[in-house]
This record gives C-alpha cells, sequence and structure tokens, in this order.
C-alpha cells in the first residue's frame, strides 16, 4: 500500500479507507483501550511518577545534547567488545552496509527481529532484491509480512487483523487447511513450529535497538515473545540496526528509560525479555554469535538535532501518543500513510521524508495535548504540529520539504544533499540558523521570494479564504457584513448546521464535519443591545 | 567489505556540528528546561507495589512474578527442590532434560536420570574453549529438549525477573528453547529492584570500564504474545511456562 516510505494515495483516501475497514475500528478501539488502561495501572506504581518521568527526559536530553561523543563513546566501547560498527548517512547507505554484511556471511537467510528503524530505511527490500530469504519473526510483523502490508500500530502491528484472516495467511504458509475458527494458542503454535525452523537456518539475525548504552558497549532489546532473544543470540552473525538518536550515556539513566518504555508501551512493569548485548560471543561461551555489527543511521537525524524539532529525537518509539491520540484511535496507523504514525508520527515522518509528500498529517490533530500528556519523555508534540503547520503555510526557506529520510531514485543515485551546511560570519550554519521559528517567520516575510525556498504548501484556494478571513476579521465593517451571510448559507442548511454541501468551496469540510451557520443574533449584535440597556 | 575509514569523522561532524549550532541561545527557541506538565489525572490514587510489611522481598519476588504468569514454589532444602521439580516434569510427560552448567544443579542429574528420564548438562567448563562442533552438537540437544534447568544468576524481586549472564557454564538460548522452564533460585541473589541489580552486575563484571561478559539477560514469566486479536497466547517463540524453585 504503499511504496517504500511514500503514500500512493492521498490523505482523505487513505482516511476514508480506514474508515470503511469493518475490522479497523472495533480492534483500534480495543488496543488502544488496553494500553491505556495497563499504562495507567503501572504508571501509578512509579511513585513520584512526574519525577521519574523528568529523570527519564533529562537523561534523553544529556545524551542527545552531546550526541557526538555520546556515539562517540558508544562506538569506542563496541569496538573494545570486539564489535564493529558501522555509520550510513542515509537510508541506501544503511541497506547496502547490512547487504553486505550478510553477503560476506554468506547468508541465504536473515531472521529479524522487529524494527521499526528497518522499516524506515526499507531493509527487506533492499535484502529481498538482492536474492535474501527475509523472515520477520515477531508474530505481528510475520503476519503483516505474510500479508504483503506495513505495521499499523508500533506495539501491535497486525492489530488490524482478524484471527480467520491469520488462519487463511497460515494455510498458504504451510500448506494446509488452518480452519477461520482455529483457537489462538493452535495458531500461535504453528508460528512456533515455522519460525523455530526460520531461527535455526538463519545466517544472519537482524534486530533494532531500544536502547544502546554508551558507557559499555551495550545494545538493549525488549521484547515479550523471546524473538530478540533468538535473533541476537542464535544465527552465526548478529546486525544491530539503530537511528543515531536512541542511545543513552549509563546503566542507571537505562534502568529508568527502560521502566517507562514498558509501563507506557503495554502497561507492563518490565516485559517478558529484557536482552542486553555487549558484543559478540567472548571465546569460552557456550553460545552467541562469532561476529557482531553495530549499524547507526543518520538519515535526516543530523538535521532535526539542530533545529527546532530536536525534541522529537527524545522519543522512545513506546506509543503512548498513539494510544492517548483521539485521530489515530480514529483511522489507525495506515491512513498516515508513512513509515511513523500517530502524534509523533505526524511529526517525523513529514520531516524525515519531506513536508511536501505529507503535507496532511500535521493537520490531523485536535492539537487537544493528549499525546504530550501521555509522553513519558513529555515532548512537546502539538508546539511541532504548529510549527510545521506555520512552515507549511508561510513556505519552507530551509527546504524541510525535502526531507532526508527515505530513498531518493528519481535521478538514479543519491541526491541526499549531506554536505555541511554553509556557515555566515559567526559560523553558525546558514540552514540551521534559518529554522528558528522567529527568525525564520520574519526571514520569510522579510525576504519572501528572495530567499531561495520552496513557496507555501497550502493549495491556493485555502490561502486565499484565509486571507479573506483575515480581512473580514481585521474590519468590523465587513465582519458584520459577513455575519450577514447567513441568509446565503441558510439556503444549504439543515437546522442551524450544513452537512454536506454541494458549494464547491466547502464540500470537502462539509464532507466530515458540519458546517456552523453564523448566528441569527451574532454576538457583536447582543453586545449593542446591552450596552444600550444600560 | 569495503568500509570507508572516514565514515565515522564524517557522520559525527554533521552531529557535532547540529551540536553546536543549537547550543548557540539565538538559534532555537524551543524551551530549553522541559515544558512544565501537570501530572496526568490519576484515575486513583498512587500506590506503591503491594510490598509485605516486613519488606520480605522473597514474597514481593513471587508475588510479581506469579502476577507476569510465572510459577512459584518455595522450598527448604536442595532434595525438595529436585522432587519438585522431578514433579513438574513428570506431570507434563518430559522426557528430555537439559541442564545449564550452574553449580547448584549438581544434585539434580541423578535423580533425573533414576527416574528414566534423558539429561544433558549444556554449557561448557571455565578452561574448555568449545569448538564449533561441540557448540551445534549443543544447540541441537536443546532445540530438542521438552524442559531446562537453570539456576539464576540474578533475580529482581519489585518485578519477579530473573537475569542469566552468558558464559561457558550457561548458554544463552538454553532457558529459551524448551517449553518449560525451571530455574532454581538461592534469594542471596535476590535484589530488591532493577537499580540495585545494576550496581551489584557493574561490581561484579565491569573490569576497568569493560563488561566481561557478552550478554545479561532478564525474563520475567513465560513467552507471550498478544498480536492475534490481542488474545494473550504464551510460549510462543520461547517457554510457555516458567517456574521458580525458591531456596531457604
Amino acid at each position: 500500500m504503499t511504496e517504500h516510505g511514500y503514500p500512493t494515495q492521498p490523505f482523505d483516501v487513505r482516511v476514508q479507507e480506514a474508515l470503511d475497514n469493518p475490522t479497523l475500528g472495533p480492534a483500534m478501539a480495543a488496543a488502544t483501550e488496553r494500553f491505556l488502561t495497563g499504562r495507567e495501572r503501572t504508571w501509578h506504581e512509579l511513585g513520584d511518577a512526574q519525577a521519574v518521568r523528568r529523570a527519564g527526559r533529562a537523561a534523553r536530553e544529556r545524551a542527545i545534547a552531546h550526541l557526538d561523543e555520546t556515539l562517540d563513546r558508544l562506538a569506542s566501547n563496541i569496538e573494545a567488545n570486539g564489535g564493529h560498527v558501522h555509520w550510513a548517512a542515509d537510508a541506501q547507505e544503511a541497506g547496502r552496509i547490512v547487504l553486505d554484511i550478510c553477503q560476506q556471511a554468506g547468508a541465504k537467510s536473515v531472521v529479524k527481529s522487529k524494527s521499526m528503524l528497518s522499516e524506515e530505511i526499507g531493509l527487506n527490500q533492499v535484502l529481498e532484491t538482492a536474492g535474501l530469504k527475509v523472515v520477520e519473526t515477531d508474530l505481528g510483523e510475520w503476519i503483516i509480512q505474510l500479508a504483503g502490508e506495513t505495521p499499523s500500530h508500533l506495539i501491535a502491528p497486525a492489530v488490524h487483523k482478524t484471527k480467520a484472516q491469520v488462519a487463511e495467511l497460515f494455510s498458504q504458509v504451510i500448506g494446509r487447511h488452518v480452519p477461520p475458527d482455529a483457537p489462538i494458542p493452535e495458531l500461535t503454535r504453528i508460528a512456533r513450529e515455522q519460525l523455530r525452523q526460520a531461527f535455526l537456518e538463519a545466517g544472519v539475525g537482524i534486530s533494532g535497538v531500544n536502547f544502546a548504552i554508551a558507557e559499555t558497549g551495550t545494545i538493549s532489546l525488549v521484547t515479550n515473545e523471546g524473538n530478540g532473544r533468538y535473533v541476537t543470540g542464535m544465527p552465526p552473525v548478529h546486525i544491530a540496526v539503530m537511528g543515531a538518536e536512541k542511545v543513552i550515556g549509563t546503566w542507571e539513566e537505562w534502568t529508568t528509560t527502560l521502566k517507562l518504555l514498558t509501563r507506557s508501551a503495554t502497561g507492563q512493569r518490565i516485559s517478558s525479555y529484557v536482552t542486553t548485548v555487549s558484543g559478540p560471543r567472548r571465546p569460552d561461551d557456550a553460545d552467541g554469535p562469532d561476529e557482531f555489527h553495530l549499524v547507526i543511521v543518520d538519515n535526516g537525524r543530523s538535521r532535526l538535532l539542530g533545529s527546532t524539532f530536536r525534541e522529537s529525537m527524545y522519543c522512545i518509539r513506546c506509543g503512548a501518543c498513539l494510544n492517548a491520540c483521539p485521530v489515530y484511535r480514529e483511522i489507525g496507523g495506515h491512513a498516515y500513510g508513512g513509515v511513523y504514525a500517530g502524534p509523533i508520527g505526524a511529526v517525523q515522518t513529514p520531516l524525515l521524508f519531506g513536508l511536501d509528500k505529507f503535507p496532511e498529517l500535521a493537520h490531523a490533530s485536535s492539537l487537544c495535548g493528549a499525546c504530550l500528556d501521555a509522553c513519558p519523555m513529555m515532548i512537546d508534540i502539538p508546539r511541532m504540529l504548529l510549527e510545521l503547520r506555520r512552515i507549511e503555510a508561510e513556505g519552507d526557506p530551509q527546504n524541510w520539504t525535502r526531507g532526508d529520510g527515505g530513498r531518493r531514485t528519481e535521478d538514479g543515485g543519491r541526491t541526499t544533499d549531506y554536505r555541511l551546511p554553509t556557515t555566515d560570519q559567526d559560523g553558525t550554519p546558514e540552514d540551521i540558523r534559518n529554522i528558528t521559528p522567529a527568525d525564520s517567520a520574519a526571514v520569510s516575510r522579510r525576504q519572501g521570494a528572495a530567499k531561495p525556498g520552496t513557496p507555501p504548501l497550502r493549495p491556493m484556494l485555502e490561502r486565499l479564504i484565509f486571507r479573506v478571513y483575515r480581512l473580514g476579521a481585521s474590519w468590523p465593517f465587513l465582519y458584520r457584513l459577513g455575519a450577514k451571510s447567513r441568509w446565503l448559507l441558510k439556503l444549504f442548511a439543515r437546522g442551524e448546521r450544513i452537512p454536506n454541501t454541494p458549494i464547491p468551496i466547502l464540500k470537502n469540510w462539509t464532507r466530515y464535519r458540519d458546517f456552523p451557520l453564523p448566528a441569527a443574533k451574532p454576538f457583536h449584535a447582543r453586545w449593542d443591545e446591552l450596552k444600550t440597556e444600560d | 567489505m569495503i568500509k570507508d575509514p572516514t565514515s565515522r569523522e564524517r557522520f559525527l561532524n554533521r552531529m557535532r556540528s547540529a551540536v553546536q549550532a543549537w547550543s548557540q541561545p539565538a538559534v532555537h527557541h524551543a524551551p530549553a528546561t522541559t515544558p512544565s506538565l501537570g501530572e496526568p489525572a490519576p484515575s486513583r490514587a498512587p500506590s506503591p507495589p503491594s510490598v509485605s510489611p516486613d519488606g520480605d522481598q522473597v514474597a514481593l519476588f513471587c508475588e510479581m512474578l506469579t502476577a507476569a504468569g510465572g510459577h512459584t514454589h518455595r522450598v527448604s532444602t536442595i532434595d525438595e527442590a529436585v522432587q519438585t521439580s522431578l514433579d513438574l516434569a513428570q506431570a507434563r510427560g518430559v522426557r528430555q532434560v537439559v541442564l545449564t552448567r550452574h553449580p547448584e544443579l549438581v544434585s539434580f542429574p541423578l535423580a533425573f536420570v533414576t527416574a528414566g528420564l534423558t539429561v544433558t548438562v549444556v554449557g561448557f567448563a571455565p578452561d574448555e574453549t568449545p569448538t564449533p562442533q561441540q557448540r551445534a552438537v549443543q544447540r541441537e540437544i536443546m532445540a530438542r529438549a521438552d524442559l531446562v534447568i537453570s539456576g539464576a544468576d540474578y533475580a529482581i524481586a519489585e518485578t519477579g525477573t530473573l537475569a542469566m549472564a552468558a558464559g561457558p557454564h550457561n548458554p544463552r538460548t538454553a532457558t529459551l528453547l524448551p517449553p518449560l522452564h525451571i530455574a532454581l533460585l538461592d534469594p542471596v541473589n535476590l535484589v530488591p529492584t532493577m537499580a540495585d541489580l545494576v550496581a551489584r552486575f557493574k561490581s561484579e563484571h565491569l573490569r576497568d570500564g569493560r563488561l566481561d561478559i557478552s550478554s545479561l539477560t532478564f525474563i520475567t514469566g513465560p513467552s507471550r504474545t498478544g498480536d492475534i486479536e490481542q488474545t494473550l497466547s504464551v510460549g510462543v517463540h520461547g517457554p510457555g511456562e516458567v517456574h521458580v524453585i525458591v531456596l531457604g
């Protein structure tokens, strides 16, 4: 449904598809409710939860405030442990590095545990194109891999699938009919057998990273099924892929963020398994991989780091903001069209993949702030959504439009520009300086087209309407006149509202929302009356 | 594999220049301090985990592990522990057993062999460097076993968690492959919290800033999934049943 990284259909079509899906709504409601309730239950056991939250955020801030140093320390320690560290500037480079390692190892098949970064860089596609067999081993991920889909929830990727659909998919895999009413433990057993075989055969295991601990060169993984333990412990080669932001300084900080992660994600005090890996098998170890590789991926993160969107890098991918979001709960993950869904996805997807590809996501929010309340890292998502809307409406001098993630193959090569930004006299990188909102609002007003940037992304008509509105709102005479349009609009109204109007300008608006008529007696008229009564 | 020697420097330079740009106060408007937030509205008063008033960590461990879907048994002697494991094994028709090379398990094999079960001790003595063949054989045995009996290098009371340090005596996948896992816990290895465990782990395994083991694995109850229709199902990849026998 998405060509890698980019949606193939416009947002309103994606949303309509989600709303029309009869299983999605109830599944989303049940899943998000279950996670929220669980989170609530375990959250208060933390005692002063707010203090724990502040400590977790502070730990992330520390790691990211000096990200260059933190990553350097992590890499040195991993190498001292006997592991290899690779640095990927973008998705393509990351894919090539992983493929190289797999081919060097002579692997024919690869087992993977869930990794959002691998979705972001389109890793499966790269490996499969090169002829490798790739098996996702998280049960939910495996199901959607069999179905040829993408995850609809960070924590529960196959939440939109019914038991009968899973039975159908499994029938095709095992070549034997699995009845649609097969009990779930039976389906789980089939998965266990099939995936067990994959684990034993695989030449390489690929995992993500929940946190990498810099002080000892350790990566940690959180799973409930145990597939993370297999992927990291059984094949002769283990490759872990991580976004540059997933690093944390110390084991002590790790205990705090881990606590927040599992509670916020599934409402568990701790997940069934937490695996920490510090390099490859030691010579006298009884098992474990002979080689350990860590691939650290930038793919647009260095731009975020220097921008007003830096805060989004504190994200620990718990999914709490998804569960809390009234929009996500209705439309689910697929409608967002990118790898990262929900409120944090609405911020990150446009920044990584281009605001022009995802112009609507910043608007897929009521700005109610539930995400900010839910976020264990207190990431101010509403602020960043507003900032994206501003960039979209005023034009984009920093060229966030382009995004830096994903793969850009239009010209057949790497076009992502990773040259360091040019600096002005005082040494501040120019395009980073421009990102400051106060600054860049001024820049776009002052310099407008003179500044090489991209024009506003909002449709001409919409901008026109808002311009007219602005005019009306700044001239009382026009405003009063506008309020008189009631008699005209009344022709289309049912009661006090206009549902589903054929008026072209209002058509899309009223498809999902009623348009209220101006009041019969507007406030300013009543105010005038009150004043005369005095 | 072509590895560009300067890729690290280029990568870190990009990060450094962004970090420096950010630290100039004129450049950002986002609050440098964390936003002040109200406490998320609690549905009920905060309550710390239920701890027995005397701070009995073993009781808390048992309570938390049970909550996570595991089973606990308290015994006072090794003989009792052996008998409890044997009973569990026989009730489930276990035939093949693997044991890790934890010292406290030495008296287990005899009882199991006498009862007619096949027993293999996996892992290696500290001074023997296993060959790939030896390791492959052990993996095959572990993959076929019905039951694994292990020790526990550490345990955490507040979450009912076992922690296993990888090493010659302790294969990482031993406690993962068989469908049934029985662990023997000596309460001297039990600590109240994860933070306590980290402190102790560091004191025992961090030498000159370097960890002397390749992996530390935390296990809390059975392998579980809710990925099909959000219905809890155990044993999807790892053991579906976890029993901890607490000594003393």
